[in-house]
């Protein structure tokens, strides 16, 4: 439908994963070398150029990094070709991520979590970027049971022509209650935002709001894509340093 | 300089690898040109069990078996282009046992701890039954199989009256217990090699099976399969699926 999304891979990384990691990673506790941060990855068969990066970068070594796809046949490749790394899924990353029966529950925390939707093949169907949206705040619910104090999210999505149903977002995200927060608030959009520039905004109000729910402060950068230029989508990524004292 | 792969391995181990190589690569290379665009089409049938995977999360069976039907379905693809076409059938009856028992196992947790532990009072129970019992009355009696055998012409039935699911049994059996027609040497043939005939045998086994398991997870998991994406029930429908039961499943599954 989109084509082949990865080959946007190298001005994500360019542009915003690796400058992030740069300015972030000593908070991480990396120095250049020694600590191996551990790594959660969405990511695709035909390119995985961010595991070849952040191990090159000194971040991390391979054992300490948990590939996902949610193909069998991508599985299949990615673990013949970036071995001993950890593949994981079979199903889509925001199926899974809630449920109690979730593959890598027991892997977490993890020091960076890069999800990278567009290495998913996202659907063209409505209610796809909520169920997104909502997974990136179960995946910081995940990170809190763990009691992490820093960490850093990398979220990075397909903005196509489907609109953005916010009161879907913040009511999935209300079925989980905490104590003394009252909800995620992005009221100053419009219900059903269709705008891109809303829709990345929006984003990027969001992602503060999610970790502080469990408690996290944050800082972000993010970065748009343009794709081809007729064509109606663009790559939207945004990088987050969660952390509390 | 490109270092030897066999140096160092026994000798008749270095011939067997030469000469492996040599008939695979050979007979790969004429399956892809002759039916590339077949064989584009069946791993496409084989990409749609990720969608079965994402949607029946909550039934842990499938995280298990799902995974194995899709390799049975992928090898058996990968062993035909080999020419070896025995084994790719083969592949093909073991993907369909396992289809019926993920069906079967879905619901009856406690049998399928049993069957995966080695329980040795339920294996020796079973005799020569398959885990859900003699023949095929288990799933002719689920309520979603037999609304759509009573749709479907008698001969592209299911399960009654020695239907479809039963038919290609039978038929992949014959691999199995190496009946002689189906034999993977021929009298004077002996190395495998591409052949039409087989890999029109298999192709048309492999297509047979591959809709009978979209069809028998749809009804075996109906209300999973009522609440997918409309282009997850599209691609489900019309990849590997006949027009007379993808308009039976539309109906069933709306």
């Amino acid at each position: 439908m989109y084509g082949d999304l990865s080959q946007f891979k190298p001005r994500l990384l360019e542009k915003l994963w690796l400058p992030a990691l740069e300015n972030w990673g000593k908070m991480l506790g990396h120095s250049g070398k020694g600590k191996n941060l551990k790594i959660l990855t969405l990511t695709s068969d035909r390119n995985y150029q961010e595991i070849i990066e952040f191990e090159k970068k000194g971040y991390t070594q391979r054992k300490y990094i948990i590939a996902w796809t949610y193909a069998h046949i991508k599985k299949l490749r990615l673990e013949t070709e970036i071995s001993p790394i950890k593949i994981s899924g079979t199903a889509r990353y925001e199926s899974c991520v809630s449920m109690p029966t979730f593959d890598i529950r027991s892997e977490f925390p993890f020091d960076i979590i890069n999800l990278d939707f567009c290495s998913q093949d996202p659907i063209d169907e409505k209610g796809r970027i909520e169920e997104e949206i909502n997974s990136v705040e179960d995946t910081i619910r995940l990170q809190d049971a763990n009691d992490l104090t820093k960490f850093v999210l990398l979220y990075t999505t397909l903005i196509n022509s489907s609109s953005l149903d916010r009161l879907k977002v913040t009511q999935q995200s209300d079925k989980i209650h905490v104590s003394g927060w009252d909800g995620l608030n992005v009221s100053q959009f419009p219900t059903e935002i269709s705008n891109p520039t809303e829709k990345t905004e929006c984003i990027r109000v969001l992602m503060p709001q999610m970790g502080s729910k469990y408690q996290f402060d944050s800082a972000t950068e993010n970065l748009t894509i343009p794709t081809y230029e007729k064509s109606k989508f663009l790559i939207y990524s945004i990088a987050a340093l969660y952390r509390r004292s | 300089m490109k270092k030897d792969p066999t140096s160092g391995l026994p000798e008749d181990v270095k011939v067997m690898y030469n000469s492996e190589n040599g008939w695979r690569s050979k007979s790969f290379l004429e399956t892809l040109t002759k039916h590339g665009d077949e064989l584009e089409n069946m791993i496409q049938t084989m990409n749609i069990f990720d969608i079965w995977s994402d949607r029946l999360q909550r039934v842990e069976v499938s995280k298990i078996m799902i995974p194995e039907m899709f390799m049975d379905g992928y090898i058996s693809i990968h062993f035909s282009c080999y020419g070896l076409y025995k084994y790719a059938n083969m592949c093909l009856r073991s993907q369909l046992e396992t289809n019926l028992r993920l069906i079967y196992f879905a619901t009856h947790r406690v049998e399928f701890n049993w069957w995966s532990n080695g329980n040795k009072w339920y294996r020796s129970g079973m005799g020569k039954r398959d885990v859900w019992g003699d023949g095929y009355k288990y799933f002719e009696e689920l309520e979603s199989i037999k609304k759509f055998d009573q749709k479907c012409t008698s001969e592209r039935k299911l399960f009654t009256g020695g239907g479809v699911v039963g038919r290609i049994y039978s038929t992949l059996s014959d691999y199995v217990h190496s009946g002689k027609p189906s034999f993977q040497i021929r009298s004077n043939e002996f190395s495998p090699k591409y052949k039409i005939d087989q890999f029109k045998k298999w192709s048309s086994n492999f297509k047979a099976v591959q809709e009978c398991t979209q069809v028998l997870l749809a009804l075996g998991f109906i209300n999973e399969f009522r609440g997918l994406r409309r282009t997850e029930k599209e691609r489900i429908l019309k990849t590997s699926i006949k027009t007379d039961y993808q308009k039976i499943l539309q109906e069933i599954g709306s």
